[in-house]
């Protein structure tokens, strides 16, 4: 009897630190929120078209609470969840626990601003999913040898990762975007500071930043909100809170990014001959001080990528011999504090067409004329244009969050990138975005800005036409120079 | 350990989905979003192999009909299943509909879903093309995009976005390829209705079709034939289809040539069209809230237009795989891709749910001896094909020695082959009896999870009804992997794993193949 009493004690224990919201509160049909006292967010999204659930924990965290020094933990960190313990069998008993379980899929992430555990499986094992998680998150102590084997592990990869385009592409343009910070662009960081981290220093890290109020779960699927907010509980109400690690903000980029215009090539190995990209990019507004301009960026490049749109027939009518069928893009990047825009088109490359003047035709057609008249004239776009814009942010929210694993991976980006609440109350903000909102976007964000224009381009057609390139004023990015630790 | 920015996922202003390595979205930015795809890192660790996949990268096909070669002997015959209440609601959702000239619509019903997606296949075409026509159907499938003869040009395309949709062009196996459109319930009939009459009339036949629009279509076709090519994947998978699969139509190139895309024009992919292009060619899946007997009403007069262009196509029989090393030198790559085909049990056999039992286990073996004590590869996982002459494949990416991984997979091969399988204690190794009901959640956890969208529901009966069958397999898979025993499993993997032929191809440096050329 005495067993039983305290087994219901406890369990009221448990319970206690959850304050329910109730469903309805948080506007999003199937989409139920609660805290833990331990600061702990739980959001539970219902939908039971297939036996399966989603379990995804996020952390605020990843580059942008590098610095210098440790440039690269997180990922180093992210690792060592996976990389086992003596007790669990090392990463034999965790594959041994995914199998034990049913995870179909798992996987952990670490980029600019978050870092994020997840898995697919059974929904009749959420659970055991819950406190697989729980069981890795738990401060623990790293023994020597894991740590060994996850440095050379990520060491290995973080190697192979730099050598691609991609990583070149996006290491050159953080170092002229981010030229303040540019480790708190860099997941990856360096191999002197993985190479060198200690047991200590990994501690710091879990310490710091791998704690319940800094973090959120999300769970989505064929789920009771209700049973899944009592296995948070039972499974994590014991996980201990620690200091806000961003009591005290970061200092944000500065922007413009760049002091002046910047121009940039890349020979691209991962682009045919005959094809190249010209992209101007910018910092953007950031969702952790500036929230209000993101929907007016999100309904910006909304309005401008309509394919039968006035941006669009008149950048491809003033730059020649773009390529493809619709080859011009914008895209906002909404991120907490490194947001960029990105207004980017594809071309022919023309022997008779110097790629330098078509980067520079293609920032004045854009920014100088279209970006300048879309600003100064009411008429740009009209009220239908708006409505069609709010109709395709729409569609492709819908598109996003189709089912419950989409659904659950969104909200732990917007969760991470901004708020649970961003997310909830994106609809209503973005209806109250008009055109006063883009154009203090348009002019805050593009007209008073500065970007950075790159080229990529096939390295063969790139040797063609090096010299007028760099008469040009382009500087030559190459894995040597890409990187912010670099030269 | 994905280690970079993920594209966010919504609010998207490009409007397509990033396009896939065998799809390209067909509504502008196909190439900008496929270089923002390029740059994501594969999942070593997490497993999304071993169900019957919806997304492998080139599944080889196996046997021409009338070669003499025999189909592999299936090793177990269909057995009686008892239906579970959950596939009787699903089978109940589901209906399918002779539409005229023969082509086939398959609709599940899925009240509530605020999305429906649609496939329009075109089935069978790739051993018919002769020479020079090489990719000449597939162009003209995308070019369906540019809506029918006397459309406004850019309408159909606009309407798609408008409506919240999107629209991708898909290589759904050497069977099939497929238009792949996705937009809510209610908009999804009309817009499928006029890519539906688009393929009897299509504006790209039409005298006044522009040059342009031809041109643009095809460079990003053209694109993306080129970026395959620097695919070690892909490399290795042409690789295996040219040499073991030489005779078999399916080695033909339905995507094109590099050569052959510079050389089609719009008369020649026109002339294709109409010689090849008949309604017994066609499949339609539709998955959402949607009325199968409307949705026949409103595409049956297309079909009546097109008409017919000759006998149905017959779905390709099997053919066993032959045991092969195929070294493919790709200078420059980062490491070894290595692909290890074998062929599998027919897919209405319950062989084929135990074998997808047996490869989840293989997984994690793979994983353990490839990147457990030792770091040999970045990632190693397991498919399995849902074609009519179904194979399944070992892929290994990354591997720092093309010889040692190699060993790896034999290693592992033989593991599973000897009745092991990793302990669910985490002491290693252990018979995989024990461990049998684990990996039978774990292979239908990934089975849903393959079919969670409508998009994705509509690619598993579209590749269904691609391989002959009626548009059921993906449900009573689920039944089938319940009904797996570990007998089943047993006697499967030792021939599976052990004494079934296996055909590697590798793709890597020189120096990585070196050691295995001597």
């Amino acid at each position: 009897m005495k067993r039983t009493i305290l087994a219901v004690l406890c369990a009221f224990a448990l319970l206690l630190p959850i304050v329910p919201l109730a469903a309805d509160e948080t506007g999003y049909p199937g989409l139920y929120r609660y805290k833990l006292d331990n600061g702990l967010e739980l959001y539970v999204y219902r939908d039971n078209s297939l036996p399966i659930a989603r379990v995804e924990i996020c952390f605020r965290a990843g580059a942008m609470a590098q610095t210098p020094d440790t440039a690269g933990l997180f990922h180093l960190y992210e690792h060592l969840v996976f990389g086992g313990d003596a007790s669990s069998g090392g990463s034999a008993g965790v594959k041994a626990a995914l199998a034990t379980i049913g995870a179909a899929e798992w996987n952990g992430g670490t980029s600019a601003e978050r870092v994020d555990y997840w898995l697919t499986l059974p929904s009749s094992k959420v659970a055991e999913g819950l406190q697989f998680w729980a069981d890795r998150l738990r401060p623990a102590d790293f023994s020597p040898a894991d740590l060994e084997a996850a440095k050379s592990v990520v060491s290995a990869e973080v190697k192979a990762y730099e050598a691609t385009p991609e990583a070149i592409y996006q290491a050159a343009m953080d170092k002229r975007l981010f030229a303040k910070y540019p480790w708190r662009r860099d997941p990856a960081g360096t191999d002197a500071a993985i190479k060198a981290a200690t047991p200590e220093a990994m501690a710091t890290i879990r310490d710091g930043w791998f704690i319940p109020n800094n973090a959120a779960i999300i769970v989505g699927g064929d789920v009771d909100p209700e049973t899944v907010r009592a296995e948070v509980a039972s499974a994590f109400a014991g996980w201990k809170p620690g200091p806000d690690p961003w009591a005290k903000p970061n200092p944000p980029h500065p922007r413009p990014g760049v002091v002046r215009p910047t121009w940039m090539v890349y020979p691209d190995t991962s682009l045919p001959e005959g094809v190249a990209l010209v992209e101007m990019r910018y910092r953007a507004p950031d969702l952790g001080t500036d929230p209000k301009a993101s929907y007016a960026a999100d309904l910006w490049t909304a309005l401008v990528a309509d394919p039968a749109g006035r941006f669009k027939a008149a950048v491809m009518k003033g730059v020649p011999k773009l390529y493809g069928v619709d080859p011009v893009s914008a895209y906002y990047l909404s991120q907490r504090e490194g947001g960029t825009l990105s207004i980017s088109a594809y071309f022919s490359i023309d022997p008779s067409l110097p790629a330098a003047s078509r980067a520079q035709v293609f920032k004045e057609t854009a920014r100088g004329i279209e970006i300048t008249t879309m600003r100064s004239s009411p008429s740009y776009f009209s009220a239908a244009d708006y409505e069609a814009a709010r109709e395709r942010l729409e569609g492709a929210r819908r598109l996003s969050l189709e089912t419950a694993s989409a659904f659950v991976s969104s909200l732990a980006w917007w969760w991470a990138e901004a708020s649970g609440d961003y997310f909830i109350g994106y609809d209503s903000a973005l209806a109250k975005t008009g055109p006063a909102d883009v154009n203090a976007f348009i002019d805050s964000y593009i007209l008073r800005n500065l970007e950075v224009i790159a080229l990529r381009m096939n390295p063969a057609d790139y040797e063609r036409d090096k010299k007028g390139l760099a008469a040009a004023g382009f500087a030559t990015v190459n894995q040597a120079n890409a990187y912010w630790w670099q030269k | 350990m994905i280690l970079f920015e993920k594209k966010k996922m919504s609010f998207d202003s490009s409007g397509p989905s990033i396009a896939g390595r065998r799809g390209a979205a067909l509504l502008g930015a196909a190439f900008f979003a496929l270089i923002l795809a390029a740059g994501c890192a594969s999942n070593p660790r997490g497993g999304t192999s071993a169900r019957p996949e919806a997304r492998q990268d080139r599944p080889v096909d196996v046997a021409k009909p009338g070669s003499g070669q025999q189909p592999a002997p299936s090793i177990e015959q269909p057995k009686p299943v008892p239906m579970s209440p959950w596939l009787q609601a699903a089978l109940a959702s589901l209906s399918k509909k002779d539409l005229p000239g023969g082509a086939h619509l398959v609709v599940r019903r899925t009240p509530g879903r605020p999305l429906a997606a649609a496939e329009l296949c075109i089935v069978g075409q790739a051993g018919s093309l002769q020479s020079g026509e090489d990719g000449a159907i597939a162009l003209g499938l995308a070019l369906l995009s540019r809506g029918k003869a006397g459309d406004k040009p850019g309408s159909l395309v606009h309407s798609i976005i408008a409506a919240g949709g999107k629209l991708e062009f898909k290589e759904l196996s050497y069977d099939a390829i497929a238009l792949e459109l996705v937009a809510p319930p209610a908009a999804l009939p009309g817009l499928l209705s006029a890519l539906a009459n688009a393929l009897a009339d299509p504006a790209f036949a039409s005298p006044s079709f522009s040059q342009a629009e031809f041109d643009a279509v095809m460079k990003d076709f053209r694109i993306r034939r080129l970026r395959e090519s620097r695919d070690p994947g892909l490399r290795a998978s042409d690789r295996l289809r040219s040499d073991i699969y030489r005779d078999h139509p399916y080695a033909g190139q339905p995507l094109g040539t590099e050569e052959s895309l510079l050389s089609l024009t719009c008369a020649q992919v026109a002339a294709s069209w109409k010689a090849r292009v008949g309604a017994e060619s066609i499949a339609i899946s539709v998955v959402g809230d949607l009325d199968a007997e409307a949705l026949a009403a409103v595409l049956a007069p297309a079909f009546e237009g097109l008409g017919t262009r000759g006998p149905a196509p017959v779905p390709a029989p099997a053919l066993p795989i032959k045991d092969a090393l195929l070294l493919e030198p790709m200078p420059g790559a980062q490491g070894a891709y290595i692909r290890v085909d074998f062929s599998a049990p027919d897919r209405a056999s319950q062989d084929y749910a135990v074998l997808s039992v047996a490869l989840a286990m293989l997984d994690d073996v793979l994983m353990e001896e490839l990147r457990g004590r030792e770091i040999l590869a970045y990632g190693a996982y397991t498919r399995l094909s849902f074609a009519a002459a179904p194979s399944a494949s070992i892929i290994v990416t990354r591997a720092a020695s093309a010889q040692a991984a190699k060993a790896g997979v034999e290693r592992s091969l033989a593991i599973v082959a000897g009745g092991s399988c990793l302990a669910l204690d985490g002491s290693g190794y252990a018979p995989l009896a024990a461990a049998v009901g684990s990996y039978k959640s774990r292979t239908l956890a990934r089975l849903y999870a393959g079919g969670e969208s409508a998009a994705e529901m509509a690619e598993y009966l579209a590749r269904d009804l691609a391989a002959g069958g009626d548009g059921s397999l993906w449900f009573r898979l689920a039944d089938r992997i319940n009904a797996v025993k570990a007998e089943d499993v047993l006697r499967l993997a030792r021939t599976s794993f052990g004494s079934t032929p296996k055909a590697w191809a590798i793709a890597a440096p020189p120096e990585l193949l070196a050691p295995l050329s001597k």
